[in-house]
């Protein structure tokens, strides 16, 4: 009986062992890590996990990206609390939650740990109540107003413009949606309409086309991630408006893609998360070699259009977009 | 054989009595016009084929079942149960072959399932675990087997443990009628007989025992009556000095040829 | 096994022996990997993890051992949780009284479940899919899937699992002990214990004596769900912020730590504290997995080896113990 126990035990150790010694054989340097809400079993993220990888390796230190298999908040907490206590030389977190990383961010903190913010943010009015010390990601205010001037020269002064919005109450989708609508109105005179279309892509296009025939001089469509994006450019390809109604849309997804290629939509925005992945770590780095402190970065500066779409896909699928 | 004759005398009383017990499941009868009486100190054989109405006589003797029509006596008045507590209340126990004990629990919490003793703890009432160690090995003994922790699980006991187990429970608790049924029936010859000794014990205390069983064989030896039913039918009772093994092998195979009791 | 100290005897029996082998080895691989795996910090981490599914596990093993089963205490877990959630932010409601509705919730929750599992005659695993779906409906539908999060500092939300005891260990980790005590008294040491074994062992037998098996599954079943929507409450207490969609792991999770602790499936055998210190393994298994950098993704291929070999080695020494009589 105790030959059975003692030997089920070497099993467990030799097991454990040899799967985990791999990972830990660049012991005791420099660790960093990047924990998200979501894995890279998630396309989008497995982009991210890229770039934290690659920054890793370019600097010579373990940088490590972490993720729950499916979104999962606690789980990332979790994951988040054993970072610390493995004295990580510094962690990039994406704010999923506005309440629940107050008080882990603070404790990492106080445990002299940096800690830098990827992908999401607490809300506007929230601002300042978790103590990370800087943000990587695509400012969505700003990434809204950048398409909307992108798209500024094609349309004539005072048109009008509709936002279609897939998930009202949304905090970055607002914001996205606020950026365009101010631009426009401002800078254009025009007149703008923010519009409920709701997830279900049927219910999406009776929303746009009987918005469309009560008012016949829209002139521009904007939708704010592919949610949107598809079933605006179904209706502009059955409903023929390709040329009378431009598009433009946020995130990157095949059928923008191909819809940009198409002429159907003018331009897409990009986040970029390969950089939130690498510029996260190579802040983190430099702060933990030179005490350099982490600065804001905007990721999302980057336009999809017909002149980069081939390009841009093909890197899509090489993973780094 | 003297000495359990003598006891009949002592404890001939009757005990328990039902008197046209008819139950019916939608056309199907299943037990009809059945006599029966269980005197104190007795061992009844009951026996009969598959169908022919023996666990449904047992399950109204226990309360499981209501009779559709006929009466049941209890120490000479009318009774009515309407579960097995009020039959166990009573003093009416029943062993079941393969439903007497739960395996995976101690001796000792077997033996207390469902009455177990209790101390209070502060607001609480907790399991005097130390008292039913005791009394279960106590209990054990006096009846002549001997295990070896009443923390033991039952699964590692034989089946006629586990029987005498379940026989030792019901003496304890004040069972004045013991219903086994199959007690017999995956032994082997050895623990067979030391099961026998056990009813035996039983009878010797006063117990009514009625002994439920396909093999005559087994319930011969140590019944003072057998009862046969065959049909939902009662087609023998006879003590067991009026009639032979042999007589009895011939009613059970070919019917209702041996004397046949006035219904 | 006579020989036995009869106090250690009392306590570790040897269904527990699987999962105190794995514990130790989980332990000493993430120790010999990482030396701050063994601080205070990662002890106390490890314990905020392990309450909130160990309090889920105790209540699911007390089922299971009177052989039935909840698959739905991940969704009783996040609707309870987002009842206390919701009333305390968006109603005037005292958070006592909060607190109260919430665990009223997950009782009635667990008591339909019983109710339906009995009546109709399905079995326990069907009904409470079932009722795992419809509850997650039900979570999302009223939140139409969004979070809800407490910003002000709510005396009960700290003593929930917001609060710390000397800077180290939630005090979500303190109710999960005293809860698991309470449990485990209830079944070792109390005639209800001694009927919720003898109902999942053998309920006809327990049916024969007279133990009212059908009120005691009924019971566990509430019993069950209330320990859900605590474990929610618990974790809303923790992070301040509660979602329809957290939790859905939850019930198979809390199975896992139930079977590695010895518990059946079928019913009749377990231990609360075997549930209990599955949930340990497990929460040390996913915060080891973290600290030594290994890819979360190990988590679950590690969990699964650990149930497969603490119930061999549960069942190879139950093979031993009959064979030396």
């Amino acid at each position: 009986m105790k030959r059975l126990v003692g030997l089920v035990l070497i099993a467990c150790l030799a097991l454990s062992l040899g799967g985990l010694t791999a990972v830990t054989s660049a012991a005791e340097e420099m660790t960093f890590y990047v924990i998200a809400h979501t894995g890279p079993g998630d396309p989008f993220w497995a982009v991210v996990q890229r770039g934290v990888q690659d920054a890793g390796k370019a600097l010579g230190v373990r940088a490590i990206f972490q993720g729950p298999a499916g979104r999962n908040i606690p789980e990332q907490v979790n994951m988040f609390r054993a970072a610390v206590a493995a004295k990580a030389a510094g962690i990039a977190v994406s704010i999923s939650d506005p309440k629940a990383w107050q008080e882990p961010v603070k404790d990492a903190r106080k445990q002299g740990i940096p800690v830098v913010a990827i992908n999401c943010q607490e809300p506007p009015e929230l601002a300042g109540t978790i103590p990370y010390m800087a943000y990587v990601g695509m400012n969505e205010y700003e990434a809204g107003k950048m398409v909307a001037r992108y798209m500024m020269p094609k349309l004539k002064k005072g048109a009008r413009a509709v936002v279609a919005i897939q998930e009202a109450g949304h905090i970055g989708l607002e914001a996205r949606a606020k950026g365009i609508s101010e631009v426009l109105t401002q800078e254009l005179g025009g007149k703008v309409d923010k519009l409920d279309i709701t997830q279900d892509p049927t219910q999406a296009i009776g929303i746009l086309r009987s918005y469309l025939k009560a008012n016949p001089d829209t002139t521009a469509i904007f939708t704010v991630g592919p949610l949107g994006a598809i079933p605006t450019i179904k209706m502009i390809r059955e409903d023929g408006l390709k040329g009378k109604v431009l598009m433009a849309s946020f995130d990157l997804d095949p059928t923008t893609i191909q819809a940009i290629k198409d002429g159907i939509c003018e331009a897409t925005v990009d986040q970029q998360q390969y950089l939130q992945g690498y510029i996260s770590v190579v802040q983190l780095y430099l702060h933990a070699k030179y005490k350099l402190n982490p600065a804001d970065y905007n990721t999302g500066s980057g336009l999809v259009t017909a002149e980069n779409a081939a390009a841009v896909e093909a890197l899509v699928k090489q993973g780094y977009r | 054989m003297e000495q359990v004759i003598s006891g009949n005398h002592r404890h001939g009383s009757p005990l328990m009595e039902g008197i046209g017990l008819c139950k019916r499941f939608g056309r199907v009868t299943a037990l009809e016009g059945v006599d029966i009486t269980i005197e104190r100190g007795t061992v009844i054989g009951l026996v009969g084929d598959n169908g022919a109405g023996k666990s449904t006589l047992i399950k109204i003797l226990t309360g499981v079942y209501r009779p559709d029509e006929g009466e049941l006596r209890f120490e000479g008045s009318p009774v009515e149960f309407a579960s097995p507590k009020d039959a166990r209340r009573l003093g009416v126990e029943t062993v079941y072959q393969d439903l007497a004990l739960v395996e995976d629990m101690s001796i000792s919490r077997n033996f207390f399932l469902g009455a177990e003793p209790q101390r209070k703890f502060g607001p609480f009432r907790l399991l005097d675990t130390a008292a039913m160690r005791r009394i279960t090995r106590e209990v054990l003994t006096d009846i002549g087997i001997s295990v070896r922790s009443a923390d033991d699980e039952v699964s590692v006991l034989s089946g006629g443990e586990r029987q005498a187990i379940a026989i030792g429970r019901t003496m304890h608790f004040g069972g004045k009628l013991l219903i086994l049924d199959e007690p017999t029936s995956a032994l082997s010859v050895h623990e067979t007989s030391k099961v026998l000794g056990y009813i035996d014990e039983a009878r010797k205390r006063g117990l009514a025992v009625v002994f439920i069983t396909h093999n005559l064989y087994h319930v011969y030896p140590v019944s003072d009556k057998i009862v046969v039913l065959e049909h939902g039918r009662k087609i023998g009772d006879f003590r067991k000095e009026e009639t032979s093994i042999d007589d009895l092998v011939q009613i059970i195979t070919f019917g209702a040829t041996g004397r046949r009791t006035p219904a | 096994m006579e020989g036995h100290k009869p106090m250690l005897k009392s306590f570790l029996g040897h269904r527990e022996i699987g999962v105190v082998v794995a514990l130790v080895v989980v332990f000493a691989v993430f120790f010999s990997m990482k030396r701050e795996f063994l601080s205070v910090r990662t002890l106390g981490d490890i314990l905020t993890v392990a309450a909130e599914l160990g309090v889920t596990a105790v209540g699911v093993s007390f089922l299971m051992i009177s052989g039935e089963m909840d698959l739905s205490v991940g969704s009783n877990f996040a609707l309870s949780a987002m009842v206390l959630a919701a009333l305390i932010t968006r109603s005037s409601c005292s958070p006592y009284l909060a607190f109260i509705a919430a665990l009223l919730c997950a009782a009635g929750i667990g008591a339909i479940n019983g109710v339906v599992t009995l009546s109709a005659r399905i079995p326990s695993f069907i009904a409470t899919l079932g009722a795992m779906m419809f509850w997650r409906g039900v979570a999302l539908y009223l939140t139409q899937g969004w979070p809800i999060s407490l910003f002000a500092d709510v005396p009960l939300v700290r003593w929930l699992g917001g609060g710390m005891i000397f800077a180290t260990v939630r005090i979500s980790a303190l109710w999960w002990v005293l809860l698991g005590g309470l449990f485990w008294v209830a079944l070792q040491k109390t005639a209800y214990g001694n009927w919720v074994f003898a109902t999942g062992g053998k309920q006809g037998a327990a049916r024969a004596l007279g133990v009212p098996t059908t009120r005691v599954k009924l019971t566990n079943f509430m019993l069950a769900g209330l320990l859900a929507g605590v474990a929610g409450c618990l974790q809303f207490g923790r992070m301040g912020s509660m979602s329809p969609v957290w939790g859905q792991e939850l019930p198979l999770e809390a199975i896992a730590a139930a079977v590695v602790g010895g518990n059946s499936l079928t019913g009749g055998v377990g231990s609360i504290l075997g549930a209990m210190l599955g949930a340990l393994t497990m929460a040390s298994i996913r915060i080891g997995l973290v600290m030594v950098g290994a890819p979360a993704y190990w988590y679950m291929s590690f969990v699964g080896f650990i149930v497969v070999a603490a119930v061999a080695i549960n069942v190879k020494l139950g093979e031993a113990i009959s064979w030396n009589r």
